[in-house]
């Protein structure tokens, strides 16, 4: 007994030992991951950084320039192009996907035979290799012989030249990644709408509230947290995921109307190997999914309900 | 115990520590991918210095040169006496078969050079600029290395590439001028030349049967085999819609491919890309800007020349049979040894002077910092030479890099029943080395943005050349 107050005394006090062996045990226990994110992930964050202050173009030693990259940055008209265009894409895909996932898994919810098997095809899509569906959707969207077309044919609508066109390349591109894009956040709405206690739909339907009223008031409400999860992962994804997608399909084109930030990013290092620019331009984009980030934290407040009934 | 702390953390901070955690990672590991190949930068000089030069820590506070970038210009340490050599050796090959003749290749050297080796890294082409940076930045550079046209410039003006002008005294005469010109800069060498792939045109005579059109080796013969007669003939053989649709002209990519097409035309038509100094780009003369209209006439109004859109991810369009000329090297030969169709071969047309014509040779180098030098040189030697022709020119994928090799049994035997050995040769005698001053892959892609604009309206010729220089022009000064 005496003991156990003395340890207790001893944890109450924290000055009193640097690190408590338990404390030491737990970074023990993280270490591997520690070492692992100093190596492989700060180190090369830092590094990106100072390269950013350079102009490196790896054949020949960096030199110092210190802020210029950024300033030449905002010189650069491409730098707004890519910027629009990322923001573009961005603001469009990822409302729609969390609207048509949510709508899916609304949907997919429901106790139908076989809803397994929907659920299964549902999430295919977002299985497959970006570069295999990236390609299919080459073959659609082809002007001459392509499904999308074929389709507007018989709808006796004219033919479109979708990615190949400036107006259309960035929906083109929106519309490619609903594709892949809606599996996962589906799924997981999916497993948010499970978890909404069953009770509460009996209670609403007590006191005569239609299906709009509970989907208005109990679902979304109970969703908001997984719809703001959904969100900060959309968001970032919309900004760096898209790469492989756009490489493939329109390379930036036609005009630079898809050029995205990543992409740019890209061409600046490994095809120009302007590094010092690139790491700018990597480190600006970190600055601002990390500002989006901060602000759909901030907005969070106002709509994201957790259990407990208080907002964050 | 901490029950209010986990009844916390549940759900809220489960939730926004995940969102937090991915998207800390997502954008770090973003970050992380530019600065991979760590290395401190170095002190900004008081004026502008040499390359080697800046690498000079000028003051003792500042961060010193990473010393990747440095090593190359440590002296290559000495070859061994005797005994077993490995050669690290960078090539690409653009195909399974490719990569046998590689290495069949290096067995021949090794078996009449008894102590060297071969260590063979297929480096894929899209990749091999970066990989090869990569490696001598990392100070782990191949004994040698395949060299492209398109970038050989940079590595040679950063002097990352041994000068092999001493070494080449002797073996330099057996060599077409064009081809070491390729590798060339200020009268010294930096590469051994071993593939050779001038352009002609293959036409396909089942089409050109089709229409009742003269084909373009019968205007050959009778000497009016032009590029206007091409551009004649394109719309001639063009039509038919969708999948079935005939162009009379692929120039194989499209027409701001200006080191491995456009230069042609252009130069036939009397005109050039550059001014002499190539300090100022040229792209809002007359010859050129004539050049691009025609191809943007026939592309827009004659749609004699396919689209980006028609070309989407299929290889080579002329082997499906759609297209009446096609632009080529003779790797594409390879492709026609089963076409459908009847294939035809000829020249490059004649403008106001020429014809001028174009090559994407390879060669071998030695980049800085590599061992075996004297071994790699033979390897470089040998590849482009007569040992290595019963192999490599003997597969029918390339030109000799050597006038005698022309002669050779190895070359003549090669030759498949479509392929004509006067176009061959004519095509290499005419050779113009020409590789894109300054920062080529972005003045490649602002013109092609401009080129864009063209197809689909939004500019005339005329203004999207004028628009494409002012974007250019400064990307032909490099540090």
């Amino acid at each position: 007994m005496a003991t156990t107050v003395r340890t207790a005394g001893a944890l109450a006090r924290p000055g009193r030992r640097f690190l408590s062996q338990q404390t030491l045990e737990g970074y023990a226990c993280i270490l591997p991951w520690l070492l692992g994110f100093a190596c492989f992930v700060a180190g090369p964050m830092v590094a990106a950084l100072l390269i950013s202050l350079t102009d490196w173009s790896m054949l020949e030693p960096p030199i110092w320039i210190g802020l210029d990259n950024y300033q030449r940055m905002l010189k650069d008209p491409l730098f707004y192009t890519v910027l629009v265009n990322t923001a573009y894409i961005s603001f469009l895909a990822v409302p729609l996907h969390l609207i048509v996932a949510l709508g899916i898994a609304l949907g997919l919810n429901e106790k139908l035979t076989g809803v397994n098997i929907y659920r299964t095809i549902f999430y295919l899509p977002s299985q497959m290799p970006i570069v295999a569906s990236a390609l299919l959707w080459l073959w659609v969207f082809n002007p001459d012989f392509g499904l999308a077309n074929a389709l507007l044919n018989v709808l006796n609508l004219p033919p479109l030249r979708w990615l190949f066109d400036p107006t259309l390349s960035k929906p083109s591109i929106v519309l490619i990644t609903m594709w892949g894009g809606i599996g996962t956040p589906m799924i997981i709405f999916l497993a948010g709408l499970q978890g909404v206690p069953e009770s509460l739909y009996e209670a609403a339907n007590i006191d005569g509230a239609g299906s709009f009223a509970r989907f208005r008031h109990i679902t979304l409400p109970m969703l908001s947290p997984i719809i703001f999860f959904n969100l900060i992962i959309g968001v970032i994804a919309s900004f760096q995921a898209y790469f492989t997608l756009v490489f493939i399909t329109t390379q930036g084109g036609p005009a630079n109307t898809s050029l995205i930030f990543i992409l740019y990013i890209y061409f600046k290092a490994f095809r120009d190997f302007d590094m010092g620019y690139a790491a700018a331009l990597a480190w600006t984009l970190f600055l601002i999914v990390l500002a989006l980030t901060g602000i759909n934290f901030l907005l969070a407040r106002f709509w994201v309900h957790y259990e407990g009934g208080e907002r964050t | 115990m901490g029950n209010g702390t986990l009844q916390r953390f549940s759900r809220r901070r489960m939730i926004q520590s995940a969102a937090l955690a991915v998207g800390g990672l997502a954008g770090a590991s973003l970050l992380a991918a530019c600065g991979a190949p760590a290395a401190a930068p170095a002190a900004k000089p008081a004026e502008p210095a040499k390359p080697a030069e800046a690498a000079k820590p000028a003051e003792a506070a500042k961060p010193a040169a990473p010393a990747a970038t440095t090593a190359p210009a440590a002296a290559a340490p000495a070859q061994p006496a005797g005994g077993q050599v490995t050669l690290k050796a960078m090539y690409w090959s653009s195909s399974p078969e490719d990569h046998k003749l590689f290495e069949d290749v290096f067995a021949a050297f090794s078996a009449k050079n008894p102590g060297i080796k071969v260590d063979f890294d297929d480096v894929p082409s899209d990749d091999f600029q970066t990989t090869a940076l990569t490696r001598i930045v990392g100070g782990t550079p191949p004994d040698v290395m395949e060299l492209h046209p398109a970038w050989v410039l940079s590595f040679i003006l950063a002097n990352q590439l041994n000068d092999l002008t001493d070494r080449a005294k002797t073996d330099k005469a057996a060599y077409l001028p064009a081809q070491l010109d390729f590798w060339s800069s200020k009268e010294k060498l930096f590469g051994m030349p071993y593939y050779s792939g001038p352009s002609f045109l293959f036409y396909n005579k089942t089409i050109f049967q089709k229409a009742g059109a003269k084909t373009p080796e019968e205007h050959e013969k009778e000497g009016t085999w032009t590029w206007d007669t091409l551009i004649a003939l394109a719309k001639q053989v063009s039509g038919g819609s969708g999948a079935e649709k005939t162009f009379g002209w692929d120039a194989s990519t499209n027409a701001v491919n200006l080191q491995f097409y456009t230069c042609v035309p252009i130069w036939d038509n009397g005109g050039d890309l550059t001014n002499k100094e190539e300090t100022e780009w040229t792209l809002d003369s007359p010859a050129v800007i004539e050049t691009m209209q025609w191809h943007a006439d026939l592309q827009l109004k004659d749609k004699a020349i396919p689209l980006p859109s028609d070309v989407k991810d299929i290889s080579w369009l002329f082997r499906t049979g759609r297209v009446g000329m096609a632009w080529a090297g003779r790797f594409r030969s390879i492709e026609l040894t089963n076409a459908t169709f009847d294939v035809g071969m000829v020249g490059t047309p004649k403008g106001k002077v020429g014809p001028i014509n174009r090559d994407g040779p390879n060669a071998t180098g030695l980049p800085m910092g590599g061992k075996q030098l004297d071994a790699a040189y033979k390897l470089g030697t040998f590849f482009g030479g007569p040992d290595a022709a019963p192999i490599y020119l003997a597969s029918g994928r390339a030109l000799p890099v050597q006038s005698a090799l022309f002669e050779s049994d190895a070359f003549k035997k090669s030759l498949k029943p479509f392929e004509r050995s006067e176009v061959f040769t004519n095509a290499a005698k005419t050779v113009r080395a020409w590789r894109i001053p300054g920062k080529g892959a972005e003045a490649l892609r602002a013109i092609q943005s401009e080129w864009d604009k063209v197809l689909i309206g939004q500019e005339d010729v005329p203004t999207a050349m004028k628009n494409a220089k002012a974007t250019m022009d400064p990307l032909l000064k490099v540090r």
